[in-house]
């Protein structure tokens, strides 16, 4: 039986074609006049909770971005402290030089009393720095003024405890510096000058890279001097050999992964210039150490060694491993003598153990990059080379550990000039020299902030574009594509316009009229 | 032999038969755009012929009727299939509001108000220490909670507007169940003589379709023409006889809740699909989950941050709990936090440094307390947003579906039962002809008893 053409069917199939083209064209118009792919959940509701996710993200990101703007300003507000502290101790030093010399004077020395006392003031200024009304020397009594001066004594009235930043989403850094690292009430360390951190090797683990922060799998790119182009997939790689088979593997060997001389960090090798970036705004070639351009034909890393522990081999520590094995340090301490035998050690730990049963009350602490030496108690003792092997030398711990006691160092410079004791002005200075060091290495370490900042952030900028880029993946409208569907969408609306009309004016009782 | 007079008599049945097609023709083109109207057409017939020695001699047409053209099978799947769709239609536009009253991709008011509240913890926790920022927690924790009551206040009116309209499509039942009860009737009395009341059953049918939009319904036809209507099992229409619906309300473990009952009875009717079915299904299920999985978050929130918040201490303070509540209608601040910010603990010493509480709580955002693989907070709701999402996708989709199985039936009955103007156009060429040509007979037959005349 053939269909029946009535009017209300006609009507009815024109009426959805029209309802279904309007449709179609307010769906593109909403598209392009929003610019999103997806205005209402129910437009995608897969992405949805992907949009959502990554909006949380982007807002969390940006806080981490803001809290390492505020974390600088108290980061560099105890750089700026630190290095007037160490000014005021080259002024304290030249005072201790001039008064022990030759030419000083009675006067003199009764003038520079008064000078040391004024230092002692500065120095509590400096030490009382607020930033917003948070004194950066107080531990996390932040509101407590720190240091109070009554006569003659210097007070702490601070914590011991750091103030962490949260720096991104699992990453905190202490921002402070608990002043009483300068009261002599710690017990008296001796930190190791040589960096211990081992060498990158092919078992090293990547999880262990950047002093232990480790690494962001994803994917790099590669390219040579002669046109050839890599995207290279490293998410699967443990371990620095996994590292080195997959992009040897992935380039045919026409760029080549290695490890530097120096096991310091990688090293990618080809025929220059080599460029090492990152795939679709990825931070993988950049926390490997890789990212950049060479003008020769090997692109060199920068140092991403593990942090050290006690499981590191002393073979695998650049300043050690030719120097094994190590022999006999002297430690005095506390009148005694003590002899320690370093030659069966094999690693970091060895070192800790041998180093506890020689010499009871004292430890061997081990260091991200470092050993140090620290006594039970604040008075002094001296560590020194006991046979050829200089192993002191090569720990780097060769020295004299003391507390540090900046105003009770102060107090006796004081005593010495006052008395006018040039011998004990003299012994003043060993101690300042200590002090000296413990400020040089505090100003190492809040400029080693400084750069876990700028890392932190330049880590957050790129998460940042990344996140960007892929919601906008998700959400931002194809614009030519919108553009031209809405076209599509026009088109199409008005052709049922024009087919409705003529339909609705065409039937057989017009033409009998 | 037959006479003249029997050949105008035959002439005479062609014009009536004519007439009656022209005026059944003029009927359906007048009824061209009339809801509901079936196409009618007349039932011809050949008149007994006169039996005579030589044969049987036709005595011409004769109308047996005006039959509607219609197909039962299709009126009730399209009754069926409206009900369907009425059904989803509602509950697509509970699950279209419901998205609304959570907002849009670009303007998400809670997911907006949690991130707030989770980063004025991390601000407040970020040396140096501004302990001013107590206050923007405070007031972020304020700007959630009015968030949760103003959706829990949204879903309320939701609920009230789905009970005021159930109230509503009740009423419009009960009419048409009437309409059809005095429809009924009217076929009754107008069908007595034998005739079938076309445009009366036209119209019962009409108002059948639109019961099948309000709720699913099954007909039964008597002999005598009337129609039962029998809805949820109950037979609401017997002839002219009717039962109404009503509503009532059944204590509820959070108060009162609106059921459908018939008059007279307590007992919950259990409609299926139609407007009322998919009203009651937005309140009762959807609504009702949206509402449980907020409830739920706003309570694992009080949890999680009080669990927190109390293990902290300030100069004046310790073991303050943060929220008060269990669901996003109780959820408040608590007071004396409202009343003195500096109660808002950061750590778990009354160091002012220890921030140690203010990031534990600024992680709750992306880490449950319960470790890396626990949900947080933000996951909850984001799991929440794509629930309702896939919902109302499912039923855009099954709407838009819906639509078309409708409109297809649609267009088959229009097919099957509506007037096509070409027909009717051809149809009134076609009685006029027959018209003419009747009246021709009659002519010549004048003419033959003129001729007749002439010769006496």
């Amino acid at each position: 039986m053939s269909l029946r053409v009535t009017d209300s069917y006609l009507s009815s199939i024109l009426i959805g074609d029209l309802n279904r083209s309007l449709g179609r064209m307010l769906e593109q118009q909403e598209m392009a006049g929003s610019m999103r792919r997806i205005n209402d959940f129910a437009d995608d509701p897969r992405a949805v909770s992907t949009i959502q996710r990554y909006n949380a993200l982007i807002a969390s990101n940006d806080e981490y971005l803001s809290n390492i703007t505020r974390s600088r300003i108290m980061v560099g507000g105890a750089d700026v402290a630190l290095n007037n502290i160490s000014e005021v101790l080259s002024d304290v030093r030249v005072i201790a030089l001039r008064e022990c010399s030759a030419i000083a004077t009675q006067q003199s020395q009764e003038t520079s009393v008064i000078e040391v006392d004024n230092l002692v003031n500065r120095l509590l200024d400096v030490l009382n720095t607020s930033i917003e009304g948070n004194y950066i020397f107080a531990g996390r009594q932040l509101k407590t003024q720190p240091f109070t001066r009554s006569g003659d004594t210097v007070v702490y009235q601070g914590d011991e405890d750091d103030v962490v930043a949260r720096t991104g989403p699992n990453t905190t850094m202490p921002l402070n510096i608990p002043g009483n690292v300068f009261m002599g009430t710690q017990s008296a360390t001796l930190g190791g000058m040589v960096d211990m951190a081992p060498m990158v090797d092919p078992t090293t683990n990547l999880a262990d890279i950047n002093l232990g922060q480790g690494w962001t799998p994803g994917s790099i790119s590669l390219s040579d001097g002669v046109g050839n182009t890599f995207q290279v997939d490293l998410s699967a790689a443990v371990t620095v050999n996994d590292l080195i088979t997959t992009v040897n593997a992935a380039t045919a060997g026409q760029i080549t992964l290695g490890i530097t001389a120096d096991g310091s960090g990688l090293q990618i090798s080809g025929t220059g210039p080599l460029v090492v970036g990152e795939i679709n705004g990825g931070e993988t070639a950049t926390i490997l150490g890789l990212n950049g351009t060479s003008q020769g034909n090997s692109l060199m890393g920068r140092d991403i060694r593990p942090a050290a522990g006690p499981t590191t081999n002393l073979a695998d520590i650049d300043s050690i491993a030719g120097n094994l094995p190590l022999g006999v340090v002297d430690i005095n301490w506390q009148g005694t003598d003590y002899s320690v035998d370093f030659s069966a050690a094999a690693t970091l730990g060895d070192l800790q153990t041998i180093f506890s049963g020689a010499v009871p009350g004292m430890n061997l602490q081990i260091l991200d990059s470092s050993i140090s030496i620290v006594g039970g108690s604040p008075e002094t003792f001296t560590v020194s080379n006991a046979d050829a092997t200089n192993t002191a030398s090569i720990l780097g711990v060769e020295g004299t550990g003391s507390p540090v006691r900046l105003f009770g160092m102060l107090e006796d410079l004081k005593a010495g000039l006052t008395a006018g004791d040039k011998d004990a002005v003299r012994a003043t200075m060993t101690e300042l020299r200590n002090i000296e060091d413990t400020v040089y290495q505090l100003i190492m370490k809040n400029g080693g902030r400084q750069m876990d900042l700028d890392w932190s952030e330049g880590i957050l900028m790129q998460r940042d574009e990344r996140l960007q880029a892929n919601l906008s993946l998700e959400y931002d409208a194809d614009v030519a594509q919108v553009a031209s569907d809405l076209s599509r969408a026009e088109a199409s609306y008005q052709a049922s316009l024009l087919v409705t009309s003529k339909l609705y004016s065409t039937n057989l009782i017009q033409y009998l009229s | 032999m037959p006479g003249l007079n029997s050949v105008m008599d035959t002439s005479l049945s062609a014009l009536f038969a004519a007439q009656a097609g022209m005026a059944t023709t003029g009927h359906n083109i007048a009824n061209a755009n009339t809801e509901g109207y079936s196409r009618q057409d007349v039932m011809f017939a050949a008149r007994r012929p006169d039996i005579l020695p030589y044969g049987a001699l036709g005595r011409g047409v004769e109308v047996q009727g005006v039959r509607r053209i219609q197909n039962e099978f299709l009126t009730s799947n399209l009754r069926v299939q409206t009900s369907r769709l009425a059904s989803y239609t509602e509950v697509d536009s509970t699950l279209y509001e419901v998205e609304a009253i959570l907002g849009s991709v670009d303007n998400d008011h809670l997911g907006n108000a949690l991130n707030n509240f989770f980063n004025s913890w991390s601000a407040l926790g970020q040396p140096p220490i501004n302990s001013t920022l107590k206050q923007d927690v405070v007031s972020s924790a304020i700007s959630l909670v009015q968030d949760f009551h103003n959706i829990n206040d949204s879903l309320d009116d939701m609920e009230n507007n789905i009970e005021v309209s159930i109230q509503s499509e009740i009423s419009n039942l009960n009419q048409l169940l009437d309409g059809v009860a005095e429809m009924n009737q009217q076929i009754l009395s107008a069908e007595a003589s034998g005739q079938p009341a076309n445009d009366l059953r036209d119209q019962r049918d009409l108002l059948i379709t639109k019961i099948s939009e309000i709720a699913e319904v099954s007909v039964y036809e008597r002999e005598d023409g009337s129609k039962d209507i029998i809805l949820a099992g109950r037979t609401m229409v017997a002839r002219d006889s009717v039962t109404h619906f009503a509503s009532d309300y059944t204590k509820t473990s959070t108060g009162y809740q609106m059921t459908i009952v018939t008059q007279g009875h307590s007992q919950e009717v259990k409609l299926s699909n139609g407007k009322l079915e998919g009203l009651m299904t937005s309140r009762d299920v959807h609504i009702a989950d949206v509402r449980d999985r907020l409830d739920a978050l706003a309570e694992n929130l009080v949890n999680q941050v009080n669990e927190l918040h109390t293990q902290g201490r300030t100069n004046t303070s310790s073991g303050v709990a943060f929220f008060s509540g269990d669901s996003m209608h109780t959820i408040e601040v608590n007071p004396a936090l409202e009343a003195n910010p500096s109660m808002v603990a950061t750590g778990r010493t009354s160091a002012e440094g220890d921030n140690t509480i203010a990031l534990a709580i600024a992680d709750l955002a992306n880490v449950g307390i319960g470790g890396p693989n626990s949900q947080s907070v933000g996951d909850e709701y984001r799991a929440l947003l794509t629930v309702v999402a896939s919902k109302r996708n499912s039923y855009e989709f099954s709407v838009e579906n819906q639509q078309n199985v409708v409109s297809t039936l649609k267009t088959k009955m229009a097919s099957v039962s509506g007037v096509s103007l070409d027909e009717e156009g051809a149809n009134m060429i076609k009685y006029q002809n027959s018209y003419n040509a009747a009246a021709r007979i009659v002519s010549t037959v004048q003419k033959m008893y003129d001729t007749l005349m002439n010769m006496v």
